[in-house]
């Protein structure tokens, strides 16, 4: 009788399985931007002198063909340091002529968790396309378990049938999807990111300073520079940051630039050289602005971080 | 671990596995495996609170054996009040004592002295409710003579942890799941498809109807002030079927669950929305605990034996202290009283117990009276529900004045069609099974098997494309 049970339920599951195993299949066979930056990586990390790391304020706000050392852009959406660190120490002996690693130390970068945050989803980007063994989560390795089915069947549909680009970066890993001439209400989406950013505690403060201070420490032991800054904002973002938070950020980074030779910080913030029209949303750059940011970096690393 | 997680996908035919194969249908070792299973499952939300349902467990399985052991009556109530106290303080303290000391700080500051209370910073216990109120059931019964104690600790510690009910019930009575607990139980292949398909039809009920709904009930209550009469009437009416949706589909995997490992858990709703007055209502909706509250707070009390006073008392008693064991906000208090309300009129005129059986028994449809008095208490029911979705009693409030107004008459800015037709689909296939103990239960069962397959592998395509998010059930944060 049990077996009968056990026989008649496989193969009612198998056709479910089978259609699960398949639908995984083809959307890993997507290309994606991780994919694409990873081999990038696995092929030239040996020539990057200058390594963009962090979230989507970089990703959008640093274009490396502006900069005068080999620079790659390796930041992305909601990347945390946890990640950064992890990119870092993959590539273990390969960043043979590394010489700047420049992060963006945002008002959310140190209280953030991509784990438990609203874009967990993006994990198993990580695991999958990385090899970041970084979760015990089953749904972190799986793209049919980790997203909405019908975001996944939406992808495979751009993908199979309309034949549309899934690559969304440059050839050196910039985002290439915030164009200037943006249509985004600067005024509401910089009240909506700053809800979103606020963080509800600081539980996972003294976390990313310890991914902080580990990244700092394995840049410092390989003779790497580490430029850390606050990315501009458009004022109704930057005015409406809970000071409490922002303040924890700046002390923590000052005393942290303090503590290590190796660290330079830059405060972008509130710099009035970026105007309206440098911004795709209130939070993040567009290509225009990225350039503007791009070229600020650039000079800081030629004259030799001098304005420290 | 929630029943629409992949965690939980694993969990369940691990835990099936070896309990039918494993344990050589040995009794101890398979009530040993389902309680490890349980504390298992439960440790997953928080471990620190496995503590707290060992303690509430072993403090209950001794007063009960204290009590009966007792050579005298002080002794025994001794006993049964130490549990019975230290229960009920746990949830006092858990779930209650900041509202009590929040109330307390807001009367003494509307008479002008401001007072600043210590309140507690701790998540509320998962499940707490419902196994203090299994553990009650218990030692009440034992002090009432009802039952004997369970010697057997695994057997008891199973009653009040078995993992389907642990969390959000239905709540258990020892009279009924303990003898089957204590019972050796055989592999039935019948009643194992049965529990496959209510598990299927609970995940279509939470997953499709009750989370898609959700986001539309949580977008017009929580921006409430922004719409008009008519989307607040949307608002609540998608409220009203996603709360069903996400209780009635927990009792079904819950139940499913269960009969996996031949155990039968008590029905909990019944096709409550095709009720014919509030009393039918009270006797479909979460049966398990308006029939704990009537056994053990209503006839205690004297139930409806006395003249009209005491009933009106009782009556007004039992459906503000339901009101209650939902949360600590008066929301919920204002919830049960309205329910007392619509409830008291039926049981002064004794017409409580008009409808017994379920509407349009034998028939396709029902007549144009059973139409209007269901489509009354559907009415009543949803008004009822504003204060229960509420944040507190100001926004119940201002929802309902903005519900009566002469934006009442305009067309809804919210009206999402394929989720209203899903809904309609949903409310047919309830109906057509209304005579069962959930509604696909006896679906298309003389039809060859391809045909029946087809049905539910189109629930499952239901599932995977409608559901969305793993979304907690609501009755977890009772």
């Amino acid at each position: 009788m049990k077996k009968t049970f056990l026989k008649k339920t496989f193969l009612f599951s198998l056709p479910i399985v089978l259609f699960i195993l398949s639908f995984e299949a083809l959307l890993r066979h997507i290309p994606n931007d991780y994919k694409y930056k990873k081999t990038f990586l696995d092929q030239k990390s040996n020539t990057i002198q200058t390594l963009f790391l962090g979230s989507s304020h970089a990703y959008f706000g640093l274009n490396p063909i502006y900069m005068h050392t080999n620079s790659f852009n390796a930041s992305y959406f909601s990347q945390t340091i946890k990640y950064d660190i992890e990119i870092l120490k993959k590539y273990d002996g390969h960043w043979d002529r590394l010489q700047y690693i420049v992060i963006p130390i945002s008002y959310f970068t140190l209280f953030s968790n991509l784990e438990t945050d609203i874009e967990s989803w993006r994990v198993k980007n990580y695991t999958l396309y990385c090899n970041f063994k970084t979760s015990c989560t089953i749904k972190d390795y799986s793209e049919f378990l980790s997203n909405n089915f019908k975001i996944n069947l939406l992808k495979l549909y751009s993908y199979y049938q309309v034949n549309q680009n899934t690559i969304t970066c440059s050839e050196l890993g910039f985002g290439l999807d915030y164009h200037s001439k943006s249509l985004i209400d600067l005024q509401k989406s910089g009240i909506e990111a700053v809800k979103r950013h606020t963080a509800k505690d600081f539980r996972h403060f003294e976390e990313n300073m310890n991914y902080l201070t580990n990244l700092i420490q394995y840049a410092s032991s390989h003779n790497i520079k580490i430029l850390l800054f606050t990315p501009p904002a458009f004022h109704t973002y930057a005015d409406n940051l809970n000071k409490e938070q922002l303040n924890k950020t700046i002390s923590s980074i000052e005393t942290t630039v303090k503590a290590y030779p190796n660290v330079y910080y830059f405060n972008f913030l509130t710099n009035p050289d970026f105007i309206e029209e440098d911004f795709y949303d209130a939070d993040h750059l567009d290509d225009v602005g990225a350039k503007k940011l791009t070229l600020k970096i650039d000079s800081i690393i030629t004259n030799n971080l001098q304005i420290k | 671990m929630l029943f629409n997680s992949f965690s939980f996908a694993v969990f369940l035919p691990i835990v099936f596995f070896l309990y039918w194969f494993a344990t050589q249908n040995n009794l101890r070792r398979q009530n040993l495996l389902l309680l490890l299973s349980s504390y298992f499952f439960y440790g997953c939300w928080d471990y620190r609170f496995l503590f707290l349902l060992m303690f509430s467990t072993l403090l209950d399985y001794f007063t009960g054996i204290k009590m009966y052991e007792a050579t005298t009556v002080q002794k025994k109530k001794f006993w049964f009040w130490l549990s019975i106290l230290v229960n009920i303080g746990f949830l006092g303290i858990f779930k209650y004592y900041n509202f009590f000391a929040e109330s307390f700080a807001e009367s003494l500051a509307l008479l002008g002295f401001k007072v600043d209370v210590w309140t507690l910073k701790v998540i509320l216990p998962v499940g707490i409710s419902f196994y203090t109120f299994h553990g009650l059931s218990y030692v009440i019964d034992i002090y009432k003579s009802r039952i004997k104690p369970c010697i057997n600790f695994v057997d008891y510690a199973l009653f009040v942890t078995f993992f389907p009910l642990l969390v959000a019930g239905p709540i258990e009575r020892a009279t009924h799941l303990l003898p089957q607990i204590q019972k050796p139980r055989y592999f039935d292949e019948a009643k194992a498809i049965d529990g496959l398909r209510q598990i299927l039809w609970g995940l279509f009920k939470k997953m499709v109807i009750a989370d898609n709904c959700a986001q539309y009930a949580n977008t017009i209550f929580n921006h409430s002030a922004d719409y008009s009469g008519s989307t607040l009437v949307v608002g609540t009416l998608f409220f009203t079927i996603q709360i069903y949706g996400d209780f009635s589909g927990y009792s079904d995997i819950a139940l499913g669950t269960a009969r996996l490992f031949g155990i039968e858990l008590l029905q909990n709703f019944s096709f409550p929305y095709f009720s014919r007055d509030i009393a039918e209502f009270w006797r479909r909706w979460h049966i398990s605990l308006s029939s704990w509250f009537r056994d053990y707070l209503y006839i205690p009390l004297g139930g409806s034996k006395g003249g009209i006073g005491m009933k009106i008392r009782n009556t007004f008693i039992i459906f503000l202290v339901s009101g209650f064991w939902h949360g600590a906000n008066w929301t919920f208090i204002v919830w049960g009283g309205l329910n007392a309300l619509y409830f008291l009129p039926l049981l002064i005129s004794n017409k409580n117990r008009n409808h017994l059986d379920i509407v349009a028994k034998g028939k396709s449809t029902p007549s144009v009276k059973d139409v209007l008095n269901i489509g009354l208490t559907f009415s009543l029911t949803v008004f009822a529900w504003i204060f229960f979705r509420a944040e507190n009693l100001t926004h119940a409030f201002s929802y309902i004045s903005g519900i009566f107004s002469y934006s009442l008459f305009s067309i809804p800015q919210i009206l999402p069609t394929p989720i209203i037709a899903l809904v309609f689909f949903f409310f047919v296939v309830e109906w057509m099974g209304r005579e069962q103990s959930y509604a696909i239960a006896k679906m298309g069962l003389t039809l060859p098997s391809p045909v029946r397959w087809a049905f539910y592998y189109s629930i499952l395509g239901a599932i995977m494309y409608f559901g969305g998010e793993e979304q907690q059930f609501i009755y977890f944060q009772f």
